[in-house]
């Protein structure tokens, strides 16, 4: 459910901003140690679970008020190794903040324990993730779809003049999805900080999964990189129990064979 | 005749012998540079970003996988030099032949990545060879058939005897050993680039459609291209792996795959020389900034937003190009 909450920024800033966001995975990380700094400085995770989403959308503000709005409208390979750039400095800065090694993060102690099915029994702190994760995604969803800035932005990833030309300013619909992207990223990071540690480059190691989720959703498509994001998890879980060896290559072939059938992704559409 | 006619003539003269030129500045290069092995350093990421090139420059694609190649490169001219798991292993009299072993290993899984992944354009392209990039890293991890070493990589590849001179090898015979091969890798890519062939590609670049419409089957061109890049970057990949005598999983991980196209940045990549000149230059700022700070990334990440913001991409040889024709 990771994949899927960094899948859903990644397609929610491609759709409407037309930017591959490279440096997606370097705010996953900057969440994660934000995360962890506030658990140094006394906190506990659900305040962390308030402060990153802060922090995040702070910094979102900075970087997209100062930088990325100067790439609107670019060619595309442009923004694309502009955000790589960007990636290389946030991963470096985390480096050079909280250092090299990585960092312990402990599962919450209120949800340290599992939950007994009968057959099997489940770490709690995941089934918390898996509800994080749909509340999030429920919410964004009946954002985009209940309200009216919902609606601008939905109309913007069709038309952007035609948004313009009725009267609303793009620029702040822009900022705004770019904040709500990152948001989750960092949310992400501190989600997943306590199942696989806090290290500087975990945001590299999951970025690309997250591109192809998006590629497998279909590019744009918000609904898309859920469904992909919970299919993926389960091709790159599900081999485990025979040979644990090639799960990690599974998604990629599993991503070969969507394109090979549906070059557009699952729920994307062709022409983009 | 006045002073800056004479400028104009040497530039004239310059532009007209390319290959001349750069044969001569590839001679003295490593008597200026901090090493010969960084010389071949600069040698070799240049021919891997000249190879890339022919797909961003020339073909006005972009690719985020060219890693793959690279690795493929290094890895199937090591794998049968050191430690072959169920490979025969070849002598190290036939050593060369690791090298195209190496080379066609590239070639063939670009071709075939490239059939997959140019069925999309754009964003989708990009992401799809950064994937495919990702897939052959974690099936090199896991050390298949103990073909690849794993996280150990493969070490202590010998260096293959010439003329029947075993140990011919010094970082000055391997310096000018390389710079030939790499002179003519350069010079095949220039005829390429002139080529009707060449002149398709640049078609491509500029509007995919007319030359659909003059009846070219731009699909199989961009095949072609994106194919010879890979056999480019094989090479570059299949050098690298002697030089170092070595192979590690990073010359496969997908930031090499961003390290090659900010070389072509630096460079220019509208320019045919240009990744070469970008090479040098970075790998001098980072030789430069990593020996004041270990933090790096933070100032070459810096100066990658700077050119694309402020030079709208332009690279150090198409900036110097636009100083030259203000002059005049």
């Amino acid at each position: 459910m990771v994949l899927a909450l960094i899948a859903m920024g990644l397609t929610l800033i491609f759709g409407l901003l037309d930017i591959v966001n490279f440096a997606h995975g370097a705010f996953y990380a900057f969440g994660a140690y934000i995360a962890w700094q506030t658990l140094l400085s006394g906190g506990n995770y659900w305040i962390a679970l308030i402060i990153v989403p802060i922090a995040s959308i702070a910094l979102a503000l900075v970087v997209e008020t100062m930088l990325i709005r100067r790439l609107y409208g670019q060619d595309m390979k442009f923004t694309l190794i502009f955000n790589f750039g960007l990636m290389l400095v946030i991963v470096q800065g985390c480096r050079a903040i909280w250092g090299k090694m990585g960092k312990p993060f402990f599962v919450p102690p209120e949800l340290a324990f599992s939950i007994d099915f009968g057959i099997i029994s489940y770490p709690a702190y995941r089934l918390f993730v898996l509800a994080l994760s749909f509340t999030i995604a429920i919410a964004v969803y009946l954002f985009l779809k209940r309200t009216h800035v919902g609606m601008a932005v939905r109309a913007g990833i069709q038309n952007r003049e035609m948004v313009q030309a009725l009267g609303i300013d793009i620029s702040k619909i822009y900022t705004l999805v770019y904040t709500i992207g990152i948001a989750i990223a960092g949310i992400a990071g501190l989600v997943a900080a306590p199942l696989f540690g806090v290290y500087p480059e975990m945001g590299m190691e999951v970025l690309i999964p997250a591109f192809v989720v998006v590629v497998i959703g279909g590019m744009g498509s918000f609904h898309g990189s859920i469904i992909a994001g919970i299919l993926v998890g389960q091709v790159a879980t599900l081999p485990i129990i025979w040979e644990p060896r090639i799960a990690q290559v599974m998604i990629y072939v599993f991503m070969a064979i969507v394109l090979l059938s549906r070059p557009a992704g699952l729920f994307g559409e062709l022409g983009r | 005749m006045s002073k800056n006619e004479q400028l104009e003539n040497l530039y004239e003269w310059i532009n007209k012998h390319p290959m001349l030129i750069l044969g001569i500045l590839l001679i003295i290069m490593p008597w200026i540079m901090p090493s010969f092995s960084t010389a071949t350093d600069m040698l070799i990421f240049g021919l891997f970003a000249m190879g890339f090139n022919i797909l961003l420059g020339q073909t006005g694609i972009i690719s985020f996988g060219h890693a793959t190649f690279f690795g493929l490169g290094a890895y199937g001219a090591a794998m049968f030099l050191v430690k072959p798991g169920s490979v025969p292993r070849l002598t190290v009299q036939f050593g060369w032949l690791a090298l195209v072993i190496g080379v066609a290993l590239a070639t063939i899984i670009a071709l075939i990545i490239g059939m997959l992944s140019l069925r999309r354009k754009g964003t989708y392209f990009a992401l799809i060879t950064v994937a495919f990039n990702m897939m052959f890293y974690f099936i090199f991890i896991q050390n298949p058939y103990n073909l690849t070493g794993g996280g150990d990589g493969l070490i202590g590849i010998p260096t293959p005897p010439i003329l029947g001179f075993d140990s011919w090898r010094t970082p000055v015979t391997w310096y000018y050993f390389c710079m030939i091969v790499i002179f003519i890798a350069v010079a095949i890519l220039r005829i390429i680039q002139t080529s009707p062939f060449g002149q398709v590609l640049k078609g491509i670049r500029e509007n995919e459609e007319r030359v659909r419409l003059l009846g070219y089957d731009t699909e199989r061109y961009k095949l072609i291209s994106f194919t010879l890049s890979g056999l480019f970057s094989g090479l570059a990949g299949a050098i690298f792996a002697f030089h170092l005598n070595y192979v590690g999983l990073d010359t496969m991980f997908w930031l090499l795959s961003g390290e090659v196209l900010i070389i072509t940045l630096l460079g220019g990549f509208r320019t045919f020389f240009g990744p070469l000149v970008g090479a040098v230059a970075y790998i001098l700022l980072k030789d430069g900034i990593s020996a004041v700070t270990e933090n790096w990334m933070i100032v070459m990440g810096t100066m990658v937003m700077g050119i694309i913001l402020a030079f709208r991409g332009s690279g150090l040889l198409e900036i110097a190009e636009k100083l030259i024709h203000k002059e005049k």
